[in-house]
């Protein structure tokens, strides 16, 4: 891990300060934690605060998405006392906990549930119980170009969860806003994820897992599954309003951001991750529906959970009960703009960072639509075959076959979890 | 039936000239031998007369045809180099037989003719190995084979010999010349081994930096040389110099020992000379010139001394078991037709008329 | 006397331990991990050839494994072929060599994954400049990796811009390594430049290309980062080489056994593989003595 010269001198300062309080002794607890690659800044303090706070030391590691997912892999089947605490991906949950990789939370957050938007708790439950406490969730929007839109005199999409667009209204808006010849695209969804998409069946009608949470077979390859699917690939290879190729955040965002895209299905992070276009003037309308099915929005974030076999139980259970409190929460969300897990932060935030609409529009999708992942210990194997089966169907793969292929080879992979 | 001609050329390579200005005529049948030190351009004439190198200027005549900007295909000639450069992936047979095989001739032919060079050669029992499996002088044989099966208008030697022990060197050369007697084809030998080029060649062509000092006949050469440079070139050990000042009949030198001089009057007297004998001509002799014999190394037949004279070193050869030692006082005569005289400042001879 | 028979063992032993702590032991290691299982909770046990039979009951496996040999099939060869042709044109004299040597090796300088990233975004259908300059040529635009039909053939492309100017050193070297003596004498015997080429720098190349052909193949065998980079095994699994499938057997699917199962029959493969090309490279007078 790199140390700069601002974190020397933090550390200095902060050690100074530990010690005028006489707390140097608790100072040889360093709790081991893998956390997402973001920026230092905005990660570091939050440790810090925690630091201050119990004198229990943290070290973090910022690692790379898919960085982060394999040395997590790695270190926790190898099953020692390493790492003690860790970030979880909502829907990894089930799988990390089948394992026997998490710690029990029910009793450290006893009482506490309350305090929660409901829907984040449950990708943090597997069994009924508990494993990963909820740092923060997310929501999609549609964001749309304002300056695209008046250039071909079309009235901006509405705001109004109510008045909600159908996808079925969508298509002839993008293809009014599709310019080949300036490579200028309609719509696209922000990438390829799972996460992102199966809102997509979802609002078709569509099962995406069996109800054991471990068959494929007959819902990703089912009749529902496939006709959502079609009309998703329908974007790209027949109308031709989305641009093939956008499976990445990196790549679609670039794109909305240069005006080469005039709208995007998107996570709430992009509110502050469009910031940097500096030409760009957008809007945010609520995610749109299949008029003969109901409004359904991905939802879900980061969580963070414990290593059953930490050898510094006390201090990392400590470290997780102190993530979950109002200032720890409060910290949190000024340091990167997740919508909150807490319901006190949303009152108390409330049309202070997320402009209107997106904070109303966020916080009815929460309350009403949000529809979390499958809930399956089998969850990497599902992600990552879905995952290349919606990059194949956009690339124009037949829908039918790809699915199919799809369902068998994650229903392979689930044989171990039965 | 095969003559070649060279015509005042020079070879340049950058600033750097390599040849400067040879002129030269082959005979028919005629084995040449070119030799000189390293460096004096022997081998860059030989692969311009290939044509792997290309002349500078100057005209290089086979047979009367100007192959001067021919490339080596279009020449005829064939050539032996110093590591026989054979073909490694190759058997015996397949590199003798490389040429005619490029050329189109029948199976029957190449194999015919293959045979042939092979038994002139002593190779038959080996045409199915790999150069790797050879001895040197095998190789050297196939090299020769290689060449021989061409039946090439004229044959090229690039240093054949030096890679072989001494005894099978000595082996190799009677076998060369032998085949020369046999085949009685042109032939042009490099080579930096003056007794090679002795025993070989019909003629002698001596090269220094680029340019031919004499040619002749070896004997002519080794009994006349036309300088110096030649008379110290050729000759084992080489013959001794004495440099000394011409003084009624006599060459005197620094510490005042009278050298005889034959032919009274090639200079006048007081200037510089290099006085000169061979070290088998050289022969104890009654009232002679007084030297100190430093060192005896008896060969068996020869008997070589070092033996101090006039302050200088002088290599005396005899032909018999001298009971000589080191310290002792000798006494040596040369008679007058085995003493060269040169120039001190260029070298050249001066005719004794003895 | 201290020389015994063991001696020359003696000396041998310290690279002999290397070899079996590095090489050794690690295949060991492997192939008895083939033939375990793990259970969720983390138990391992012994589970004889149940991986294998998984596997080859496995239509992915079969797929898998049928791309790896397409893929290499035609990149040990072209790797060849271009690493050669390189070779031989800078090993010509001309003014201004040493830029086009460098020029040729340095991608080697470029390490794999960032080329992979590099070409991903020279590639890239929206942002790529490739193929905004196939559509100014007339030609179009070209889907390359994102296509089932062009993917292989484009991580080909891409590796065989990356590798041929390494390889390319080694068929130098042995280009130097050819006595210019028996050139010339092949001039003088009256071969053409073709023919010179044909029957002389060939077969005399054969040491250098054999090893260039094996250390390829093995190198090509384990091809991974570019598919895990660009492709992820896709579009429709037209790029899962065997290495990507047992890397996400071992961290996605957390199926040690069976990654070192597939890790197994990749080895076995390339053992034959490297074999038949030694044979077939074999120089003829290697054969006798």
């Amino acid at each position: 891990m790199h140390i700069g010269r601002r974190q020397f001198m933090a550390g200095l300062a902060g050690t100074a300060f530990i010690g005028s309080l006489g707390r140097l002794n608790a100072q040889s607890v360093s709790l081991s934690v893998p956390w997402m690659g973001w920026p230092e800044e905005q990660v570091r303090p939050l440790m810090a605060a925690f630091e201050n706070e119990s004198g229990v030391a943290i070290a973090e590691e910022r690692l790379p998405i898919v960085e982060l997912f394999k040395t997590l892999e790695v270190r926790l089947q190898a099953r020692n006392e390493t790492p003690d605490v860790y970030l979880v991906d909502g829907p990894l949950t089930a799988s990390y906990a089948a394992r026997g990789h998490l710690l029990d939370l029910g009793e450290l957050m006893a009482g506490e549930r309350d305090r929660f938007v409901p829907t984040t708790l449950v990708q943090g439950t597997y069994n009924d119980t508990l494993y990963a406490m909820p740092l923060g969730t997310s929501s999609q929007l549609l964001f749309y170009n304002k300056k695209l839109f008046a250039e071909a005199g079309l009235p901006e999409p509405s705001a109004d969860p109510a008045a909600r667009m159908t996808w079925e209204d969508l298509v002839p808006l993008a293809r009014d806003l599709t310019r080949p010849d300036s490579s200028q695209f309609g719509f696209a969804f922000e990438n390829i994820n799972p996460y992102q998409l199966l809102a997509v069946p979802q609002s078709w009608g569509a099962e995406v897992i069996g109800p054991d949470g471990l068959t494929a077979a007959g819902y990703v390859d089912g009749e529902a599954m496939v006709e959502a699917m079609s009309w998703y690939q329908a974007l790209f290879q027949t109308h031709k309003v989305g641009p093939v190729g956008t499976f990445q955040t990196g790549v679609t965002q670039e794109m909305f951001g240069s005006g080469k895209l005039a709208m995007m299905v998107g996570g709430t992070w992009n509110l502050v991750g469009l910031n940097k276009f500096q030409d760009l003037d957008f809007g945010v309308a609520p995610h749109p529906y299949f008029a003969k099915g109901k409004p359904v929005t991905p939802t879900g974030s980061w969580h963070v959970g414990i290593n059953p076999r930490t050898a510094h139980m006390d201090e990392a259970t400590a470290f997780v009960k102190w993530l979950s409190t109002r200032d720890a929460m409060d910290l949190w969300f000024e340091l990167r703009q997740y919508p909150p897990a807490l319901k006190q932060i949303w009152e108390e935030r409330a049309d202070t960072t997320f402009v209107d609409p997106a904070w109303a529009i966020v916080r009815h999708e929460l309350a009403e639509t949000a529809t979390p992942r499958p809930a399956t210990p089998g969850y990497r194997e599902y992600e990552e075959f879905l995952r290349t089966a919606m990059q194949d169907i956009q690339t124009g793969a037949d829908v039918r076959d790809t699915l199919a292929r799809a369902a068998q080879n994650i229903d392979r992979e689930m044989r171990k979890y039965r | 039936m095969s003559t070649m001609n060279v015509e005042n050329l020079r070879k340049a390579f950058g600033e750097t000239e390599i040849l400067r200005g040879i002129s030269l005529d082959v005979r028919d049948e005629e084995f040449i031998a070119l030799v000189g030190p390293s460096g004096c351009g022997k081998s860059t004439l030989l692969r311009l007369i290939a044509g792997l190198d290309e002349a500078t200027s100057g005209r290089i005549a086979i047979d009367g045809q100007d192959v001067t900007r021919l490339p080596p295909k279009q020449r005829d000639v064939a050539m032996v180099f110093q590591n026989y450069a054979l073909y490694p992936h190759l058997t015996v047979r397949a590199n003798m037989g490389f040429s005619l095989k490029l050329r189109g001739a029948a199976k029957a032919e190449i194999e015919d003719k293959v045979a042939g060079a092979a038994a002139i050669l002593g190779l038959d029992a080996l045409l199915d190995r790999y150069p790797g499996q050879l001895s040197g002088g095998q190789r050297q044989r196939v090299a020769t084979g290689r060449a021989i099966v061409r039946d090439p208008k004229l044959f090229l030697f690039d240093e054949p010999l030096s890679n072989l022990d001494a005894k099978l060197r000595v082996q190799m050369r009677t076998e060369i010349k032998a085949l020369h007697q046999r085949l009685r084809s042109t032939m042009i030998y490099v080579t930096h081994d003056q007794i090679e080029a002795m025993t070989l060649a019909d003629r002698i062509v001596v090269m220094q930096a680029g340019r031919i000092e004499q040619e002749g006949a070896p004997l002519d050469l080794y009994d006349r040389p036309a300088n110096a440079f030649v008379a110290g070139f050729l000759g084992s050990p080489p013959m001794n110099f004495i440099k000394g000042r011409l003084q009624d009949g006599a060459v005197v030198t620094r510490d005042g020992t009278r050298l005889p001089a034959p032919g009274t009057r090639v200079a006048d007297d007081g200037k510089t000379l290099l006085w000169g004998a061979r070290p088998e001509s050289i022969v104890p002799g009654a009232d002679g010139l007084r030297g100190t014999v430093e060192v005896v190394e008896p060969t068996g037949p020869d008997t070589q001394l070092l033996v101090r004279l006039a302050g200088e070193p002088l290599i005396v050869l005899l032909r018999t078991r001298a009971a000589v030692r080191p310290g002792e006082e000798i006494s040596l005569h040369v008679a007058a037709g085995d003493i060269h005289l040169f120039n001190a400042d260029d070298g050249s001879r001066l005719d004794t008329g003895v | 006397m201290i020389s015994s028979r063991w001696t020359p063992y003696l000396f041998l032993a310290p690279a002999l331990a290397g070899l079996l702590v590095f090489k050794l032991v690690p295949i060991a290691v492997a192939v008895g991990g083939s033939l375990t299982g793990m259970s969720l909770m983390g138990d391992l046990r012994f589970a004889g050839l149940e991986n294998f039979e998984y596997l080859f009951t496995d239509p992915e496996f079969w797929s898998s494994l049928k791309i790896t040999l397409l893929f290499n099939l035609i990149i040990n060869p072209l790797q060849l072929a271009v690493a050669f042709a390189l070779a031989l044109l800078v090993f010509q004299p001309m003014p201004g060599l040493w830029f086009f040597r460098t020029l040729l090796v340095l991608p080697m300088a470029v390490s794999t994954g960032i080329s992979a990233v590099l070409f991903g975004l020279f590639l890239d259908g929206n942002l790529g400049p490739l193929n905004g300059f196939l559509e100014w040529i007339g030609i179009g635009a070209q889907p390359f990796h994102r296509s089932q039909e062009q993917a292989l053939a484009t991580l080909i492309g891409i590796a065989t811009w990356k590798g041929a100017g390494y390889w390319m050193l080694f068929l130098l070297a042995g280009l130097y390594s050819i006595p210019a003596s028996v050139h010339e004498a092949a001039r003088i015997d009256g071969a053409s430049a073709w023919q010179r080429f044909r029957y002389v720098t060939l077969p005399m190349m054969r040491k250098p290309m054999a090893f260039v052909l094996v250390a390829d193949t093995a190198i090509n065998f384990l091809f991974f980062a570019p598919v895990y980079i660009l492709t992820s095994g896709g579009p429709s699994g037209a790029t899962s080489v065997l290495m990507f499938q047992a890397y996400r057997a071992a961290f996605t699917f957390s199926d040690i056994g069976r990654s070192l199962a597939i890790s197994t029959i990749l080895l076995a493969i390339l053992v034959v593989i490297v074999v038949l090309e030694f044979r077939l490279l074999r120089a003829p007078e290697e054969e006798r003595s």
